[in-house]
């Protein structure tokens, strides 16, 4: 059993970080919606240390690797699309999971054409349509979907598409809870910082305990995916739908802590709240990934590693 | 070189529970589900087992050779506490002895008290039970009242606990008494090891919703105890209490059993399961999931524990889990069983009773052995530091 | 008739400080208590003829109501909520009755969850499919081919029976209704069937609230009442708040079937609402107030853990909570697609 992220991830996670963080954090958020040279300097940050050397479909060390820098990402809500260009299927196509229905991509402007597949396998080119408009999806865009003959995308990519998608909004609760454990200490009412109320303690408990199991999760389905040699995707899926449950409460308590100010743009927590929508309901809401986990829970069972030995 | 992460306990861990499995199939009945029954022929075949356990040297898998243990592994201890747990606790109250009154006399015991009592508790022969709850000290444990008096060369113990469980059956308890004045708090407590049969003491059974035998009142009225039972030092059991419970700190292995009957009740349902509603089905789906999270937050607290680090927050939050996991997983059971799920062993229920009976169990997940709410204090503390509680 | 309800419901609480056990003693006795005595004074006082008179539901169910906060005797939950559809067929004293269809078997099979007016049992009330049509009929409960046994479940508050029918002869039952009219009968049955359960779980989440508050009160830790910790203050609000919600709702299912009009779409569709509101909420509520009591509240004498076993049984029984918010959806829906021509307002919908 290894549970811990090995040093040199963790390492990697804070050099990334720090690079981010020294570009403005949040802020490169904040100018991205209407200054398109922001995304470029995110990417360049990202190129300056060595995002392009991870190969993530190679091993289990580049994917933990590439999962800890969409992590990473997400606390900044970096406006590039990292998990896309991690899974780039030539040096410069970004690769996303889509709805095929209604195909919308988030990022979509960083590059011309992108490769996209549905969660079943189904391959397209994709070509960037039209800005969605939307306060909570501001850099996503409608796409035009052209099948890509005899192409079907691999269950390692479909299965890290959705792991570094939970990864990347793994990052943006972590962050909320950070600003709200931060704004709660020193944000005084009746006398006291409101984390002197028992509501807000026992709150931020409950939002630590959901945050620390997806992350446990998203470590697990990511050795799974490199492990688990069947065509499943209940593993990511699960993740996938966990993190759709907490990131959504987290942000949500988050941004309720902050009281008004949490729909401020000038808080971080409200950028937050807003881009991190695409990564929450892109390509499946939660009650489409719970349809198909179940679906792929009936098909191949859900047992992990954790009964090797016993019989059921 | 060591694997980037790893998600396997091993293999003598595994081959360890499969001979768990295997011995817990042939031995019990199928419509087992404790030692806490109207049936006495239930507890005593716990006892049996704990026995035959002993034998083949599993009773103690999780302690030192010195104390008659196998050493095992932190895994191979979970994976004990994971099957024992899934069926029903085969190893009826013994529970208690072997998971931490027996660590707590490693740990803090006299000579004496270890040759007295460890080789007992290793063969699965003595049962005993803690005496901690007060009527008025639930979630307040440091406020209790019970009184220890110096007279003479002994103790005095005068006081009343509650929600005692297995007192009735006890042979031995650990007792928490005040020994301090009435304001001493958490410095003022002491532990004494005492026989339950020693005169004094009354047990009344409480009736609960939990199943008979389960929960007791227990009445000390000047009950002499010796220095020699006192464990530990004197105005240090709290101490004691806490560094002792480390052992029991992740808590009990609520998922392993949840995960058991999740399958079982999809095999209880095999022929109807596709026409059932597929929104409970889904939730169903979504239940494994968090089964599985609580699972992998126990075995962080698992592995932190093996490191030797401080695991308060680790251990609250794998407990925050895994008691509201047992309870979600008990509301999906009944809207899956619908009215079936409330029907008892008598009446025909599935499962010889056993979703009624995890219902009932999961009820109280967040109120026994600390409440949920005191959880989230130790988590909150260690979020955000110490500060007043309101 | 607002005041006269309210009078009615400090009838009904004399009626039940006078022959019923108060919660705090309710499970010192035998479960469920006998309920001969009540049934004697509740009879004299007409409670089982009140829907002889104009909107004599509205009456009944502050009956029931209070009775389920009472933890009363199911029987009286089928006299006050069933037997009004019955009347004539039969002594409805002696019919119980079971929910819904037993199934394309006919007679044979088994029928769980009857609820009976008493321990007298000549009848049981059964839908069934005969010859490919449906039909309401009358089953001897002891007569050939059937027996009716107790059901021990986990709600000792209330006695359920189940019909085994297995071999009743084919001329046997007393067919009531056939067809459209069987149809008719059955659901009304269910639609009763349904606001009675939400009617006595509203009751069960009012006492389960007031316990707790007053509990709050008392109880000390850390040297203040628990109820002075937010963490325990907030959630009696939670609860407050459920019970508030379900008790509209409740009230507005009541209305229209006490108007005694037949159930339009947005009648149908009010009960389904307060029968997943109430029992929802009372589960609910009960659960939060057995996690407030903290251990007490297990302990066989305590009224908590009794309150919490009925409402997950009312929740359980009849239609399940997420098919009827499916009905309602499913109605709001072809609403929506028709232009909304039904002119009555679901409540708290806007026109």
């Amino acid at each position: 059993m290894r549970i811990a992220l090995p040093e040199a991830a963790l390492d990697f996670g804070r050099v990334a970080d720090d690079v981010l963080r020294a570009a403005g954090g949040v802020d490169l958020a904040r100018a991205a919606e209407s200054d398109p040279r922001a995304a470029a300097r995110a990417q360049e940050c990202l190129a300056g240390i060595g995002m392009y050397d991870i190969d993530p479909r190679g091993c289990l060390e580049d994917a933990v690797a590439a999962a800890e820098l969409c992590r990473v990402a997400g606390g900044h809500a970096v406006p590039y699309p990292v998990a896309a260009m991690l899974l780039r299927t030539s040096d410069a196509t970004p690769f996303a999971l889509v709805d095929a229905r209604q195909p919308i991509i988030d990022h979509a402007l960083t590059a011309g054409t992108w490769t996209a597949a549905t969660l079943t396998g189904e391959l397209f080119e994709a070509e960037p349509d039209a800005p969605v408009d939307s306060k909570v999806a501001p850099f996503a865009m409608t796409v035009r979907l052209r099948p890509v003959a005899g192409g079907t995308a691999s269950v390692l990519d479909r299965r890290l598409g959705l792991l570094f998608g939970a990864w990347h909004l793994l990052g943006f609760g972590q962050r909320a809870l950070q600003l709200a454990i931060e704004h709660t200490r020193v944000r005084e009412q009746f006398g006291h910082p409101l984390s002197n109320f028992q509501v807000i303690r026992h709150t931020l408990a409950d939002l630590s305990v959901g945050l620390e199991g997806l992350d446990l999760l998203c470590r697990f389905s990511l050795w799974s995916a490199f492990t688990d040699g069947s065509p499943s995707l209940a593993d990511a899926l699960s993740v996938r739908l966990e993190a759709q449950r907490v990131v959504k409460h987290t942000l949500r308590m988050a941004q309720q802590f902050h009281g008004a100010s949490g729909f401020a743009d000038e808080y971080d927590i409200s950028v937050l709240v807003r881009h991190a929508q695409p990564g929450l309901r892109l390509p499946t809401d939660r009650g489409a990934t719970l349809a198909l986990l179940r679906t792929a829970i009936d098909e191949y069972g859900f047992d992990g590693p954790f009964h090797a030995g016993g019989v059921r | 070189m060591t694997a980037v992460l790893d998600f396997t306990m091993g293999e003598s861990a595994a081959a360890l529970r499969g001979r768990l499995r295997r011995m817990v199939a042939e031995f019990f009945p199928d419509d087992f589900l404790g030692a806490f029954t109207d049936d006495p022929a239930d507890l005593a075949l716990t006892q049996r087992f704990s026995r035959l356990l002993a034998d083949e040297g599993l009773l103690t898998v999780a302690w030192p050779r010195e104390f008659g243990g196998s050493d095992g592994s932190v895994w191979e201890q979970t994976v004990v506490r994971e099957e024992m747990w899934a069926y029903h606790e085969p190893r009826g109250p013994q529970y208690m002895g072997l998971n931490w009154v027996g660590p707590a006399i490693m740990a803090y015991g006299t000579a004496e008290q270890k040759a007295e009592h460890l080789p007992r508790i290793a063969t699965g022969e003595t049962i005993w039970c803690q005496g901690f709850s007060e009527p008025g000290s639930g979630s307040d444990l440091a406020s209790l009242q019970t009184r220890a008096v110096r007279t003479g060369d002994h103790w005095e113990i005068t006081g009343q606990k509650i929600w005692t469980s297995y007192a009735g059956m006890a042979d031995w308890c650990v007792l928490a008494a005040r020994t301090g004045d009435k304001d001493s708090g958490r410095r003022g407590i002491s532990l004494f090891l005492i026989p339950m049969d020693r005169p004094g003491i009354t047990v009344r059974p409480l009736r609960a919703m939990l199943g008979p035998h389960h929960l007791n009142e227990c009445f000390f009225d000047s009950v002499v105890a010796t220095d020699a039972e006192v464990l530990g030092e004197v105005g240090t059991g709290w101490s004691v209490m806490k560094t002792a419970l480390a052992h029991e700190r992740v808590g009990i292995a609520r998922y392993a059993r949840c995960e058991r009957l999740l399958w079982l009740l999809r095999d209880v349902l095999r022929h109807e399961w596709d026409d059932l509603d597929e929104g409970v089905r889904n939730e169903w789906s979504g239940a494994l999931v968090q089964v599985r999270v609580a699972r992998l937050l126990a075995y962080r607290a698992v592995e932190r524990q093996e490191g030797n680090e401080m695991v308060d927050l680790e251990a609250s939050q794998a407990r925050i889990a895994s008691t509201t996991c047992d309870q979600q997983v008990a509301e999906v059971v009944s809207q899956l069983l619908g009215p079936r799920s409330l029907l008892g062993a008598a009446a025909g229920a599935p499962a010889h009773g056993a979703f009624e009976d995890h219902w009932r169990y999961a009820q109280a997940a967040t109120v026994a052995s600390g409440t949920i709410e005191i959880q989230r204090e130790i988590v909150s503390r260690e979020l955000l530091g110490r500060q007043a509680v309101r | 008739m607002t005041g006269e309800r309210s009078s009615f419901r400090q009838v009904v609480r004399q009626v039940l400080a006078d022959s019923w056990p108060p919660l705090a003693e309710y499970a010192s006795g035998v479960l469920p208590p006998n309920a001969e005595r009540l049934r004697k004074v509740s009879d004299e006082l007409g409670w089982w003829e009140l829907e002889d008179e104009d909107g004599g539901f509205a009456f009944a169910s502050i009956a029931i109501q209070e009775l389920g906060g009472a933890l009363g005797p199911g029987e009286l939950l089928q006299g006050l909520c069933v037997n009004p559809v019955i009347a004539g067929s039969a002594d409805p004293r002696r019919v119980a009755c079971s929910w819904g269809d037993s199934g394309p078997g006919g007679f044979s099979g088994e029928v769980s969850w009857c609820l009976a007016p008493g321990d007298d049992v000549e009848r049981v009330l059964v839908f069934a499919e005969q010859t490919g049509e449906p039909v309401a009929a009358l089953v001897r409960s002891q007569g050939a081919g059937a027996r009716l046994e107790p059901m021990t479940g986990s709600d000792p508050t209330r006695r359920f029976w189940r019909l085994v029918m297995d071999g009743v002869p084919p001329g046997e039952p007393e067919i009531l209704a056939r067809g459209d009219e069987a149809a008719l009968l059955m659901s009304e049955v269910e639609q009763r069937v349904s606001v009675g359960l939400a009617l006595d779980s509203l009751g069960i989440a009012r006492s389960a609230l007031a316990l707790t508050v007053a509990y709050a009160k008392i109880r000390e830790q850390f040297g203040a009442p628990i109820g002075s910790f937010q963490a325990v203050k907030h959630r009696c609000v939670d609860m407050f708040v459920l019970v508030e919600t379900a008790d509209v709702l409740v009230e507005a299912a009541v209305t229209a079937l006490a108007s005694g009009a037949p159930l339009g779409p947005s009648g149908v569709a009010s009960i389904a609402m307060a029968k997943a509101a109430s029992c929802d909420a009372a589960a609910e509520v009960t659960r939060l107030a057995l996690q407030t009591h903290g251990g007490i509240g297990y302990t066989w004498e305590h009224p908590c853990h009794l309150l919490l076993r009925r409402a997950k049984l009312n929740q359980a029984l009849g239609r399940n909570p997420r098919s009827l918010r499916r009905a309602v959806a499913g109605r709001l829906v072809a609403d929506a697609l028709t232009g909304g021509q039904e002119t009555t307002p679901l409540r708290g919908e806007r026109k």
